[in-house]
């Protein structure tokens, strides 16, 4: 009773929101390593090793392998392996890669630029559209409006993002030469912003494909449950139009399950967009798990786990905060 | 849906009573012009102060709803929006109808606040409805409501979702707004007690219908239509020393199988031949009242 009502007063409900952040900070601690554990273990099992790149050489004797095998540290069980890894990443080194030789953290930050770039530009894209498409559908049921929209999203909904891809890039790059296809710059002349901006388009385009015919679905159903709520016959007996209406009144409410939805799917904007990056030769951390992967690079798997571990669960616990913004009947306990 | 006409005078209270499902929430939207979807208004007119609102542009009524014309609901919770401060609610009126700045709207409200009789009105002014009681929320439902004087006030169910005492203060406090601004009132209910309490001419509603109309003395009084008998006889009296109810036999038809004729000849105890095939007419009493009866055809 005595927390209730202490939460009823405007400055201890931001305290219990703290308390809040702080302990579901220290609950995503256990989480974190327990996924760093899982993928160690995971790409240890995987067949293969990263000695396999140097059986290329014609040259290397056995002799030599097994020295390099010790001097990697893969002669140990994974147990001990993982171990190794998990002090040298507690003292805040991330370890050299096993292919390039070069310090993980180098190559991951350097890939993260532009991997964030995409990211974030697709999830502004992807919200702004189907928040969009989602109330121009929902706001006229059962019309040819609501029919295009739904359509349309169902559509994208259902188009794997290579094949998107590849469409687009056959059509705006090969047929009409309009946009470049790959990398961030053209590899002739100065690296402009506006360069930039071009080269983005088709790949923001193709990752957000999916997300916003998968987001505009949520937003449709949930504007128009909230279009049948009382307040916005309220709203409407004020005066307001009907635009107004679901611009100022059914919005924001709507936009509570959309939220969830959206803090779920982030992640899959920075680890998920390796097929992307594929396609598109984008210079990002998904273009280097797929090869980090492909060599049975350890160090630098793991060093990716990391940063799409964290990102997870700051997305998650952001969504939560963001949830408390819009409903303020929520409450952090 | 079926034929309703009803009129309401400058200053006066008329309350509209029937069970709950006869239509009277749906002819107080309809006068609003603000019908769910799967509803439709045929055919009718609703003469405000002698402009047809039926016959308005959508974008008209815009101006006329809240301003000329507010509604407060049955629910003050479900009614007002959660996720809004309740000052907000109560000036977004102003900022619709009137060209005041955000202070000047802010300032009006706080003065609404008062008159409604919200206790420390500056601090409620930026809590959410669910941090207030019941009572206090449909307050910030009538502040809202009365914020651009409107000269007509549709209350639906204004007390029903609230506890005794506190009905009885928002009745109260919905008299003391009918003196002050000269405002007419619409309280649709299906508590007769609340009726005899407040109003000075009671519209009887079934099933979609009309079926009584006068003043609150002569219908609750001396009742004519044998379904407002009946719906006298089914409330409970203190001073009677026996508590025996006499409910209406049978309930209220489904829209989708109206009887003919009269529409409750099949629970009423003076049913003829003639009200199971012909509608009866409304048929005057003294005054303004009528019943829409074939027992007083010939009165």
């Amino acid at each position: 009773m005595i927390i209730l009502r202490m939460a009823a007063k405007r400055g201890s409900l931001n305290g219990m929101k703290w308390r809040y952040i702080v302990r579901r900070l220290c609950i995503a601690v256990p989480t974190f390593f327990g996924i760093t554990l899982i993928v160690y273990i995971i790409a240890s099992f995987a067949p293969g090793s990263p000695l396999d790149a140097f059986l290329a050489d014609p040259r290397i004797t056995a002799a030599e392998l097994a020295r390099k095998k010790t001097a990697m540290g893969l002669d140990r069980p994974v147990a001990v392996q993982y171990l190794m890894w998990l002090k040298a990443f507690l003292g805040g080194d991330f370890g050299f890669s096993f292919s390039t030789k070069k310090p993980v953290l180098d190559v991951i930050i350097q890939r993260m630029g532009p991997t964030l770039l995409l990211a974030f530009s697709s999830v502004v894209l992807s919200v702004a559209a189907a928040v969009f498409l989602g109330i121009s559908a929902a706001s006229r049921i059962n019309t040819v409006r609501d029919y295009a929209a739904s359509g349309l999203s169902l559509f994208m909904l259902s188009s794997p993002n290579f094949f998107v891809g590849l469409v687009l890039i056959y059509i705006f790059s090969v047929k009409l030469k309009l946009l470049p296809s790959n990398g961030l710059y053209d590899s002739a002349g100065e690296k402009s912003f506006g360069m930039l901006l071009r080269h983005m388009i088709l790949p923001v385009l193709v990752l957000s494909f999916q997300h916003i015919g998968n987001w505009t679905r949520h937003m449709r159903s949930s504007v128009i449950s909230t279009l049948t709520e009382d307040y916005i016959r309220t709203a409407r007996a004020k005066g307001l139009g009907r635009t107004q209406t679901i611009l100022r009144h059914a919005l924001r409410n709507s936009l509570t399950p959309l939220l969830t939805v959206i803090g779920m799917s982030i992640p899959e904007f920075v680890g998920g967009a390796v097929i992307t990056e594929q396609i598109f030769s984008w210079p990002g951390v998904g273009s280097l798990m797929v090869q980090a992967i492909s060599s049975r690079d350890y160090p630098v798997i793991m060093g990716i786990t990391v940063f799409v571990a964290l990102l997870a669960l700051l997305s998650n616990l952001v969504t939560d905060i963001l949830y408390g913004q819009l409903d303020p009947r929520v409450r952090y306990e | 849906m079926d034929d309703v006409s009803f009129d309401v005078g400058e200053g006066e209270i008329l309350g509209v009573v029937g069970e709950s499902g006869c239509g009277k929430t749906m002819s107080m939207l309809s006068v609003m012009r603000l019908l769910p979807d799967n509803g439709r208004v045929l055919e009718g007119s609703a003469l405000f102060r002698g402009m047809d609102i039926m016959s308005l542009s959508e974008r008209e009524m815009c101006a006329v709803r809240g301003r000329r014309i507010s509604l407060i609901f049955q629910d003050p919770l479900s009614a007002l929006n959660p996720s809004m401060t309740v000052g907000y609610q109560i000036m977004e009126p102003f900022l619709i109808h009137r060209t005041l700045t955000k202070k000047e709207a802010k300032e009006a409200a706080l003065n609404l606040m008062r008159k409604v009789g919200i206790p420390s009105p500056e601090r409620r002014f930026s809590e959410y409805p669910h941090n207030l009681s019941g009572g206090m929320r449909q307050r910030i439902m009538i502040a809202a409501a009365l914020s651009c004087r409107p000269s007509l006030l549709i209350a639906d169910e204004p007390t029903t979702a609230l506890d005794v005492s506190i009905q009885a203060q928002i009745l109260e406090l919905l008299l003391s707004l009918r003196e002050d601004t000269n405002m007419a009132i619409i309280l649709v209910t299906h508590d007769l007690g609340v009726v005899s309490e407040v109003a000075d001419n009671v519209l009887v509603m079934y099933a979609g219908r009309d079926i009584e109309y006068g003043t609150a003395e002569e219908v609750l009084s001396r009742p004519k239509h044998p379904y407002t008998n009946g719906l006298l006889r089914s409330v409970p009296k203190l001073e009677d020393d026996v508590f025996m109810l006499d409910p209406i036999a049978g309930s209220i038809p489904r829209a989708c199988e109206m009887p003919d004729g009269c529409r409750f000849h099949p629970r009423c105890p003076s049913a003829a031949d003639m009200c199971r095939s012909e509608k009866p007419g409304r048929y005057p009493g003294s005054g303004n009242s009528y019943v829409s009866c074939f027992l007083y055809r010939n009165v």
